[in-house]
């Protein structure tokens, strides 16, 4: 029976090679989804398996994979290219700072057609474990089902960290880990059970992060490499909505400033230079010494009539980690004036060489925003510019750096323009832009994501998978009582 | 002989009644409920889809239960599958009675509509989900199946019963404790102690899956999807997962048969009138009838059946904000709105266009509204905030389809386009998407669709769409840029009468040419403008009638007629609307 069927199998696997011989050849690239045609990618990256495009009506795929010596590294036969994830990573690892070309036929209508191969070039540069991000449908006010995951780079397997379900609390959000590590991170939680999760080695506060002064509670957090203290937002935030068609709705602050907070004593330190009145202060970050704190800082106004002049400058203020004590001087970075641009979401490389900002035409909440592009800030030289192909003619908007600063990853929309996707770009250090970005693989990229019905959000690289208790969190967030974050004094 | 003949003809009677009422009961007099579950779903036929319901306990049987409620959108087919489904539990409990207590007397039958009777009950109440009819279901088929050899077999009940709990959740627990019943009934103690086992390793499975999974407890304990409020449970629950028990029992309990023929007939006639007197008068004290109306008002617009609204609210006065709004929808979508829109209550000018805020279900009709009035970024906007409010996290294909409707009209085809690949995995909407996949230009060949892309505001401005003033404005734009009357004039005009705005009216009944017939409420707009002192209002153009009943209802008024009379009387006009919201 045995040899009937190898016998079978060889007959078929001959009639469908002799078949492929006769196919037409094609000048052109491959018509595929995900497009991965010269990408470059980490040497531990998960299988970039992918289908035909979505108006090709494709019923056979068989892809023959070469590396630079012309030999077969890897194939796939079926309706899509799929590879085993044992071969893919030996054929990665021994592939290592070289490429490998993808020959693609298709069968469409009846007839194979031979493609152009293209070629993907795998990077030495590794990637960290895995991102951590937040998954919701995309909406305006009120929030659905909503969780937090992990996903591994090195294969498919996603975690649930935290699910709206599990906690009964309305949303989740912000999960902000200090440069990738799964033991220090924060969390919002709001709703009817709200408060600021900070989880540091295992200990877990709840906080309540209202105070009179600040006036509202912490949005958008960034941690010191010391993990002595976190900087957050405090926003006030309204949403309009547009009457025409193509832009539906704008997020903006009434009132914004810029806090530190400080863990261990549960204060916030006040930076004088970062809560005027007649500033809008946000996104801030610190730089990856420690020494200085990024923000966007843009000029208040009459909302949201005036939602077109607010326009949002990088800028810098020194700190001093030991004493807890701000410079007395803002360093514009890049001018919003100058550009006649909106920046927002700075994002310091981890070696400290870059800031990675997200641009548009106003505002600082900039998902909505068609025009939004990444750009990169040379901290050494002020240099500053789109940041080369991890941009497209859609909305790019939240990043974060890999923790060797040599990779990023970025929510874009330019698949269907509404449902935001992670990519993924490889930094290139002799150009100082990044390369082409590719879609987070999927094991079956085609129904994974046609299926999908969440948004991903707020994604950051963690270095090791995170270890979040689902009910001790629940437990704690049921428990009426919060840490009440106290006023450390104002300075700078 | 006789006897089996006349015991069967007593049953296929009883039967007959039950279906005859349940399948017009659901059909006619409460489809809305059904038709409400089928809005709150979105049940694609895909892989993920049903890989998702494997994960938890009860997602089976959610599974399964969709599967069934996207049939809900036709009324005679709900009827027909919730009534399949309650005479399945009675059949089935019907069994099961007789497999306990070893009985199958007529006397007993009338009581195996207990359940069938909690069942739809259960149905009845908002929030209730109809997963837990399938669950109830499975687990006497399971119970018949297992017992039906005659034999009992351990192991392979307590296999059941790992694998009941996981495919339909908590409800699983009829399965053993009917197993402990039948041992009872048998006598034999052994199995009764296995049985106790089995109920006891049944209570244990949400403290295992507890384990491995993160739902709350509270949830594995009540289940994930019997009501639309996860963890959320309600007396009928209870009520309907004892009911096979209590069935049982007093199958145990009661005599099958009494040797006095004619006695036992009047046994089995006075236990049915009990029975179905009593399920019936249970039911009804479930039902929401308000509710009811909300979802049927609701069904209605969304089939564009204008008349059926107005043929409703001449039959019913409607009491709520959602009924208003469909019913000056429906007045806006004849044109008579402006002539006959105070022949209904109207609580005020939020009653055009209520606001999502206040729930999800008002703003299902509310989001009808403003679509149909060309607001269409606040479409968008109500539709979003519907389908993110369900508490039990479910998405509804009608929002998708909605959102896709105005990312068609807008041209906005690369968005819309993502939900219409997700609307064509379904049943009912795949027909529809797959038109607009293949052609999205097609939506010009649409009346409704095309009627609202020519007359859509392009211009670029930022509004807030729960302010009222701006909600205003947008009509005002739409009909600044169609000039001519159409429902927006319709809406604007309403609007401005509504909240007795006269300077607005006044200003905004400048901007639209309604030719030689101008409607009656706008004519007695023009009366109170002018009656009003607001400058500029020519007496000239006052409307004779409109005018003579002003000064009618100002005598009315004067002579301090009872507000009855005045209502008789002047009920459908501006002028008593006017002088009520004045009076407060």
């Amino acid at each position: 029976m045995r040899k009937e069927i190898a016998i079978f199998m060889i007959i078929i696997t001959s009639v469908s090679c002799s078949r492929l011989e006769n196919a037409e050849v094609s000048s052109q690239l491959p018509p595929i989804w995900p497009d991965y045609a010269s990408v470059t990618v980490p040497v531990n990256i998960a299988p970039l398996n992918f289908g035909a495009a979505d108006d090709i009506d494709c019923s056979r795929m068989y892809v023959k994979v070469k590396n630079e010596d012309e030999e077969t590294v890897l194939s796939s036969r079926g309706r899509s290219a799929s590879f085993g994830l044992g071969r893919w990573h030996r054929v990665l690892a021994s592939q290592a700072g070289r490429k490998l070309y993808f020959e693609v036929s298709m069968k469409i209508g009846g007839r194979w057609i031979k493609y152009s191969p293209f070629e993907i070039k795998v990077s030495r540069d590794s990637i960290d474990y895995g991102l951590t991000y937040r998954m919701i449908p995309p909406g305006y006010q009120s929030f659905g089902r909503m969780g937090i995951y992990e996903r591994n780079l090195s294969n498919f397997r996603q975690r649930t960290l935290i699910d709206s379900r599990m906690i009964e609390s309305g949303c989740v959000n912000c999960h902000t880990a200090n440069k990738g590590n799964p033991e220090q991170f924060s969390i919002h939680f709001r709703g009817k059970h709200s408060a600021t999760l900070i989880h540091d080695d295992g200990r877990d506060d709840m906080l309540d992060t209202v105070t009179d002064t600040t006036g509202g509670s912490f949005v958008y957090p960034y941690w010191h490499p010391s993990g002595k203290y976190v900087a957050y937002s405090v926003n006030t935030t309204r949403q309009s909505f547009f009457s025409a068609s193509d832009k539906w709705i704008e997020v903006y602050d009434e009132k914004s400033d810029v806090v530190v907070y400080k863990p261990q004593s549960h204060e916030i330190l006040i930076p004088s230079l970062a809560m005027r009145k007649d500033r809008f202060e946000t996104t801030p970050a610190f730089s990856p010494d420690g020494s200085t704190l990024y923000f966007c800082v843009s000029d208040t106004g009459t909302l949201p009539a005036d939602i077109a002049k607010m326009k949002y400058s990088l800028c810098a203020l020194s700190f001093d980690p030991a004493a807890g004590t701000f410079g007395d001087k803002i360093d514009t970075l890049i001018s919003a004036e100058d550009e006649n641009r909106s920046f927002a979401f700075p994002r310091p490389s981890y070696d400290g060489k870059y800031i990675l900002v997200t641009e548009a035409e106003c505002g600082y909440f900039l998902i909505h925003h068609k025009e939004a592009d990444l750009w990169i800030y040379n901290v050494e030289t002020g240099e500053y510019g789109p940041a080369g192909d991890i941009n497209s003619e859609w909305s790019e908007s939240f990043h974060n750096w890999s923790t060797n600063s040599r990779w990023a990853v970025v929510c874009s929309r330019r698949d269907d323009g509404m449902y935001t996707r992670l990519y993924l770009a490889h930094f290139d250090d002799s150009t100082g832009r990044f390369e082409k970005a590719f879609l987070l693989p999927q094991k079956n990229p085609r129904r994974y994501y046609d299926e999908l019905i969440y948004s991903y959000n707020t994604p950051d690289f963690t270095v090791a998978p995170v270890h979040l208790k689902a009910e001790r969190v629940r437990k704690g967030l049921l428990r009426k009582n919060r840490v009440k974050v106290t006023l450390g004094g104002s300075t700078g | 002989m006789k006897y089996k003949k006349s015991v069967l003809s007593c049953q296929i009677l009883t039967i007959t009644l039950f279906v005859a009422v349940a399948g017009w009961f659901w059909t006619f007099l409460s489809h809305g409920t059904l038709y409400f579950l089928e809005t709150t779903q979105f049940f694609p036929f895909t892989f993920t889809h049903f890989k998702e319901s494997l994960g938890y306990p009860g997602g089976l049987g959610q599974y399964i239960s969709e599967f069934f409620v996207q049939f809900f959108i036709f009324a005679a087919v709900a009827g027909l599958i919730v009534t399949i489904f309650l005479v399945l539990i009675q059949a089935l409990t019907w069994k099961a009675m007789k497999e306990i207590s070893g009985k199958d007397g007529i006397i007993l039958y009338p009581i195996s509509f207990i359940p069938a009777f909690c069942g739809w009950a259960y149905l009845c109440v908002f929030g209730n989900m109809f997963t837990a009819i399938v669950a109830l279901s499975a687990a006497l088929v399971a119970f018949i199946a297992t017992t039906g050899s005659g034999r009992r077999n351990i192991p392979k009940e307590i296999i059941v019963c790992i694998l009941l709990y996981w495919a339909i959740g908590p409800i699983a627990v009829v399965y053993p404790l009917l197993l402990v019943m039948e041992s009872i009934g048998k006598g034999t103690w052994k199995l009764v102690l296995a049985s106790i086992g089995e109920v006891i390793l049944m209570g244990l499975m949400p403290f295992i899956w507890k384990l491995f999974i993160h739902y709350p407890l509270r949830q594995l304990i009540l289940g994930v999807d019997y009501f639309n409020e996860p963890g959320k449970c309600n007396y009928l629950l209870f009520l309907l997962a004892a009911s096979p028990l209590v069935a049982a029992i007093l199958a145990m309990i009661l005599p099958g048969t009494v040797r006095n023929g004619k006695v036992q007939w009047l046994s089995f006639a006075c236990i049915v009138v009990v029975v179905f007197a009593g399920g019936w008068f249970f039911m009804t004290r479930n039902c929401s009838p308000l509710n009811e109306r909300v979802y049927e008002y609701y069904k209605l617009c969304y089939d564009r059946d204008w008349d059926g609204v107005i043929r409703k609210a001449n039959k019913l006065t409607p009491v709520s904000i959602s009924e208003n709004a469909a019913i000056n929808l429906a007045l806006a979508k004849q044109g008579k709105l402006l002539d006959e829109m105070f022949n209904y209550p109207q609580p005020g000018f939020n009653a055009l266009f209520p606001d999502y805020a206040q729930g999800y279900v008002i703003s299902l009709t509310a989001g009808e509204a403003v679509y149909h009035a060309g607001l269409l970024n606040t479409a968008r906007h109500y539709a979003f905030e519907e389908y993110e409010s369900y508490p039990n996290y479910h998405v509804g294909a009608k929002h998708m389809k909605r959102l896709a409707e105005i990312d068609l009209i807008n041209g906005n085809y690369r968005i819309a386009r993502r939900y219409l690949k997700d609307l064509s995995h379904t049943l009912f909407y795949r027909k529809w998407a797959l038109r607009f996949l293949k052609d999205p230009d097609s939506v010009a060949e649409v009346p409704e669709y095309a009627m609202l892309r020519q007359c859509r505001d392009t211009s670029d401005y930022l509004y807030n769409d729960s302010s009222d003033d701006d909600k205003r404005l947008i009509l005002r734009r739409l009909v600044e840029k169609n000039g001519k009357r159409s429902i927006y004039s319709d809406y604007l005009m309403a609007y401005d009468l509504l909240s007795c705005d006269f300077y607005s009216f006044k200003q905004d009944y400048q901007l639209i040419d309604f030719g030689e017939k101008v409607p009656e409420y706008v004519k007695e707009g023009l009366v109170i403008c002018c009656k009003n002192m607001l400058d500029g209002t020519p007496s000239s153009i006052l409307d004779k009638d409109a005018l003579d009943t002003y000064n009618n209802f100002q005598i009315a008024l004067l002579e301090r007629k009872p507000s009855g009379w005045l209502k008789k009387n002047f009920g459908n006009t501006l002028y008593y609307y006017f002088a009520s919201k004045v009076q407060g």
